[in-house]
């Protein structure tokens, strides 16, 4: 349906749900359900150069309205989703946003070089912790920030999404990397939370803190895209508690231009199909397109 | 086996006992697909997220076994009959087939699926015993499920208000003989003392381990354990796993 599709950073797809990246692994898992080339595109799980074990049990638990995750970055390293993985999904005939992360700026640009074959968008992780910054994320750091996009700019000649943080400076980071050559961004990305059990009296997951995600931090997301659609012209993936055609709606008026599904799929394997062939309904009977809403609430 | 798939279930019958409970499905398109050993993620009323569930099927419905931990649980167990849920399944493995006679060993909500592996391996004509350990009398409702498999079963109370007094461990050792199958679901001492008791006699044990899952199907990554043999995800690569794979509760679960 043609109301439907999107040209991003020179990219067309035919509509604008995306898969986020941690809640779809590479589609394996999903493709006997339907084509995953009927999703505008899948975002696949955050890679590293190396294979990573991951946080201790539990990993997650539930929330009002969300859950928290605390998975500890677990992927299985570059090399063998190059192998196993990235060729399959790309024959699937699906776009693929390619997430990736590492410890410094040249293990994102590593692991983006070689993905790129793959990739018709790179989306880089700035949520993950800057070892030499004692851990703080470099979505916190502005100019950490910039080093990383930087980098992977330099590594890749596919269009680099820049993925940011709820928490910290997201509008000064957001600044330095489109600076820094950012060609869009994706947001928001979970906020840290916590739960504590009442019986042991200790925290319920085994890292302690993990991330909150799902409708509880939906207007979070629609105040953050809007803020960041006044401040850029660089395209944006928004994302954050999206389930509805009318949650895609109202991240489009902020000004997402395509929107992930997320914890949504966990909940409904069928979730991001649910949402493609919603929009198709909901535009079938109208004069306007997906476009047309897309910052809608700025004009 | 089967590719998993979102399938329909109908609440049409129900047993509640405190916090525990069995809820009957009809579920046609879900009984037919699934094998003893496999599971459900199981929508719950008013949750975000699915519940992990391994089921039996019995006389062609779907039989869930619930213990109400957490608002979910409990939010099962209040269910009205006619309610409609949807679950994915079938998840995850199946138990193995066993060498000679199989021995089950249940507690809790393990019942479900070592009763949907008593009810297959009678009607394949293998000789097959199910140990089932209760607290209480409170879990008498379950002794017409346990018989209809057609097993020989043995019904232990920790308190000795029903059945045979103790645990079903303390007698599974006497009951060992070479050749036997082990399989154990429940609570983790129990399946310790299960997988302890098999190992003595070096025969074959199973066990079916718990973990929190989001997705059910591999994609999310919360359910990762380590065994003796390296990582594994439970929900793609277990729920049923070897016991002498298995690092029990003294030992720390994950790296």
């Amino acid at each position: 349906m043609k109301k439907l599709e999107v040209d991003f950073l020179g990219v067309r797809f035919p509509n604008p749900v995306v898969t986020a990246s941690g809640t779809f692994n590479f589609g394996k898992e999903y493709a006997h359900l339907y084509p995953l080339s009927r999703l505008g595109a899948i975002t696949t799980k955050g890679t590293s150069p190396r294979p990573i074990p991951g946080a201790p049990p539990p990993r997650i638990t539930e929330t009002e309205r969300g859950m928290l995750n605390a998975i500890g970055l677990e992927n299985k390293g570059v090399e063998a989703y190059l192998e196993d993985e990235l060729p399959w999904l790309k024959a699937q005939g699906a776009r693929v946003i390619v997430n990736v992360f590492g410890e410094n700026p040249a293990e994102f640009a590593l692991v983006a070089a070689k993905v790129s074959p793959y990739a018709d968008l790179v989306e880089v992780n700035l949520s993950c912790p800057n070892v030499h910054a004692g851990g703080l994320p470099y979505a916190h750091d502005p100019a950490a920030a910039a080093e990383v996009i930087r980098a992977v700019k330099e590594a890749t000649d596919r269009p680099v999404l820049a993925k940011l943080s709820p928490e910290g400076p997201t509008l000064r980071v957001a600044e330095a990397v489109e600076a820094a050559g950012a060609d869009g961004f994706s947001l928001i990305n979970t906020i840290r939370g916590m739960r504590i059990d009442l019986e042991t009296k200790k925290p319920v997951l085994g890292h302690r803190t993990g991330g909150l995600s799902g409708p509880a931090i939906r207007p979070i997301a629609v105040r953050l895209v809007y803020e960041l659609f006044q401040n850029t012209d660089r395209p944006i993936l928004g994302m954050g508690g999206v389930r509805t055609v009318e949650d895609a709606l109202e991240l489009a008026l902020a000004g997402a231009r395509m929107v992930a599904v997320g914890t949504a799929t966990f909940a409904d394997p069928y979730a991001p199909l649910k949402l493609v062939q919603g929009l198709e309904a909901f535009f079938a009977g109208r004069g306007d397109t997906w476009l047309d809403w897309v910052g809608g609430a700025h004009r | 086996m089967r590719a998993w798939d979102d399938h329909r279930l109908r609440l049409v019958d129900k047993e509640v006992r405190g916090e525990r409970g069995l809820l009957v499905f009809d579920a046609p398109s879900l009984v037919e697909a699934l094998s003893p050993g496999q599971f459900l993620n199981l929508e719950v009323p008013g949750r975000l997220l699915r519940r992990p569930m391994a089921p039996a099927v019995m006389g062609g419905r779907l039989l869930v076994f619930v213990r109400g931990r957490g608002p979910g649980t409990r939010g099962l167990l209040a269910l009205p009959e006619g309610a409609v849920l949807r679950a994915l399944g079938p998840l995850g493995n199946a138990f193995p087939e066993p060498r000679g006679r199989a021995l089950l060993v249940s507690g809790g909500t393990g019942v479900g699926p070592l009763l949907f592996l008593a009810r297959r391996l009678v009607a394949a004509g293998r000789e097959t015993v199910l140990f089932h350990g209760a607290r209480d009398a409170s879990e008498g409702f379950l002794l017409p499920y346990l018989r209809a498999t057609g097993a020989e079963v043995r019904f232990f109370t920790e308190d000795g208000s029903l059945g045979e007094r103790g645990f079903p461990t303390e007698m599974l050792p006497f009951s060992l003989r070479p050749g036997d199958t082990v399989y154990a679901v429940g609570p983790e001492p129990l399946m310790r003392a299960a997988a302890r008791a098999a190992a003595t006699m070096a025969l074959p044990a199973y066990v079916s381990l718990e973990a929190h899952m989001a997705c059910g199907v591999g994609s999310c990554l919360s359910c990762r354990v380590e065994l003796k043999s390296g990582p594994v995800h439970v929900c793609q690569d277990g729920p049923v796993f070897p016991a002498e794979e298995v690092f029990f509760a003294e030992t720390p679960h994950v790296r």
